[in-house]
């Protein structure tokens, strides 16, 4: 019975890394904006909870991975200007038919809209884009950071706020 | 609007989803609700780079099992190697530093060597040897007097400017002071070599280079006369004597205006100036005469 609720078995190893490696991956590349970085920390984790997989417990799967991403993300990563890149291909003309003025309006708007999260205080930054790109509710990313709900809801208002300030003229 | 501006969360909430309907209604009225609207769309289209979580998962099984990859300034193993190689050269440079010892005028000293071989030195004498190999490679340097009493072993070698000296196991003098070199034999056989000239001594006898030549003759002590607070000499050449009574008193002799071929025979006390210089210097009818303290100049009567 042990055995099938450990962390050691294959599909239970396997199951943590779908739900939850992506956000981890998503986590430190809001906080860093290197990719690669990103990418590695996230490698490290998982192979630090396989290696520590008798010492914990399946519930508590979750919480180490995220607590050992972090923690390696704050040992690690230099602090430099973080630079988020999107993927440049953005089809909206599926979405809406509109004129090509308004495409290309868009288009820069996107920009800035894109400039403006990466200068956003790193800790309204994560919470914001936690929320918004990987749907995460504030009681979870209140998990993931460590920090309560009111205190989600709190960097998430400010967020918004912050980016309504620098790029409302344009809209 | 007033809870917008009162609350800190509201925008969190309507951005949930959470407000309540009332709420909703009021805000969506203001003229702000269409720019944040607008935000958040254009979040939306923001897309977020690739992942490739089957790579990542294949990475990650691949390095499954193994510690961590953090790159280390100095990589463990060369911590091993420095430690190794500090050891070395500490013991090649412990073990190769040559031990040394000395003495200053009117000096003795008594040394015992790893195998136990006693060494007793006499006045302004040096001595080194090596630590290391000694029990197969007994050989030591000797500028000065010195009294061997050698342990049994492999052969216990003896270098000296003049010549050197190779016995078993024995008792034995070298006397090796500048231009000198003497040596007696008290126990065993000893083996004497200078250039060319080789020659064995056996128990009770003595040799000393002379022009070229060793010069042998029988001794009628068990044990260097130094020992016991005299110097013994047997016909030897004066110029040694006095190089002896300079090492043993620290004082100068001038000897130009004295026949450097006279030899003598007999003994001089370590203990009082004095009468060292008659009982070497009355017998051969020469006259002392100090300069100052600690220089004589010596003539002929």
């Amino acid at each position: 019975m042990a055995k099938e609720n450990s962390v050691c078995e294959e599909k239970n190893f396997k199951m943590i890394f779908d739900n939850h490696s992506e956000v981890i991956r998503n986590f430190i590349y809001y906080k860093c904006g290197d990719l690669q970085q990103a990418e590695d920390i996230t490698q490290e984790a998982f192979i630090k909870l396989w290696n520590n997989c008798k010492k914990v417990l399946l519930e508590k799967a979750k919480s180490f991975v995220m607590k050992v991403a972090q923690n390696a993300f704050f040992n690690e990563v230099k602090h430099k200007k973080v630079i988020l890149k999107y993927n440049e291909a953005v089809d909206t003309s599926k979405l809406y038919d509109h004129s090509p003025e308004f495409l290309m309006e868009e288009k820069e708007f996107l920009l800035k809209l894109q400039q403006c999260i990466s200068n956003l205080a790193p800790k309204q930054r994560e919470v914001f884009l936690l929320s918004r790109k990987d749907k995460k509710t504030y009681r979870e990313i209140a998990d993931i950071i460590g920090i309560t709900q009111k205190a989600v809801e709190r960097r998430m208002h400010l967020a918004l706020k912050e980016l309504k300030e620098k790029i409302g003229f344009a809209i | 609007m007033e809870q917008f501006n009162n609350s800190d969360n509201f925008l969190a909430k309507w951005a949930d989803g959470t407000l309540s309907d009332k709420e909703k209604k009021s805000f969506e009225k203001t003229k702000e609700y269409c720019q944040y609207k607008t935000i958040l769309k254009g979040t939306d289209l923001l897309e977020l780079p690739d992942f490739d979580k089957k790579a990542l998962f294949k990475k990650i099984q691949d390095n499954r099992g193994k510690t961590s990859k953090k790159i280390k300034l100095f990589p463990r193993w060369t911590y091993g190697v420095a430690a190794a190689v500090a050891l070395l050269i500490g013991g090649v440079f412990f073990l190769n530093t040559p031990l040394e010892f000395q003495t200053g005028f009117g000096e003795q000293l008594a040394i015992t060597l790893p195998d136990n071989s006693e060494v007793l030195l006499n006045a302004k004498t040096e001595l080194t040897y090596k630590k290391r190999n000694w029990k197969s490679n007994r050989t030591l340097n000797l500028k000065g007097e010195a009294y061997f009493k050698v342990a049994k072993g492999s052969t216990f070698t003896v270098l000296s400017p003049l010549g050197n000296v190779q016995v078993v196991g024995t008792q034995f003098t070298v006397n090796a002071h500048k231009n000198t070199f003497e040596v007696h034999c008290y126990e065993g056989t000893v083996r004497v070599k200078t250039g060319q000239l080789s020659k064995t001594i056996h128990k009770g006898e003595a040799i000393r280079l002379l022009d070229n030549s060793f010069e042998k003759w029988n001794l009628d002590t068990q044990e260097p006369s130094w020992k016991k607070q005299y110097s013994d000499f047997t016909n030897t050449p004066i110029n040694q004597v006095v190089k002896a009574l300079e090492n043993q008193y620290n004082i100068r002799f001038d000897s130009k205006k004295i026949n450097s071929k006279l030899r003598y025979t007999g003994r001089f006390t370590h203990t009082n100036l004095g009468k060292a210089l008659q009982s070497v210097f009355e017998p051969l009818n020469i006259k002392f005469t100090f300069v100052d303290k600690n220089n004589i100049v010596l003539a002929t009567k």
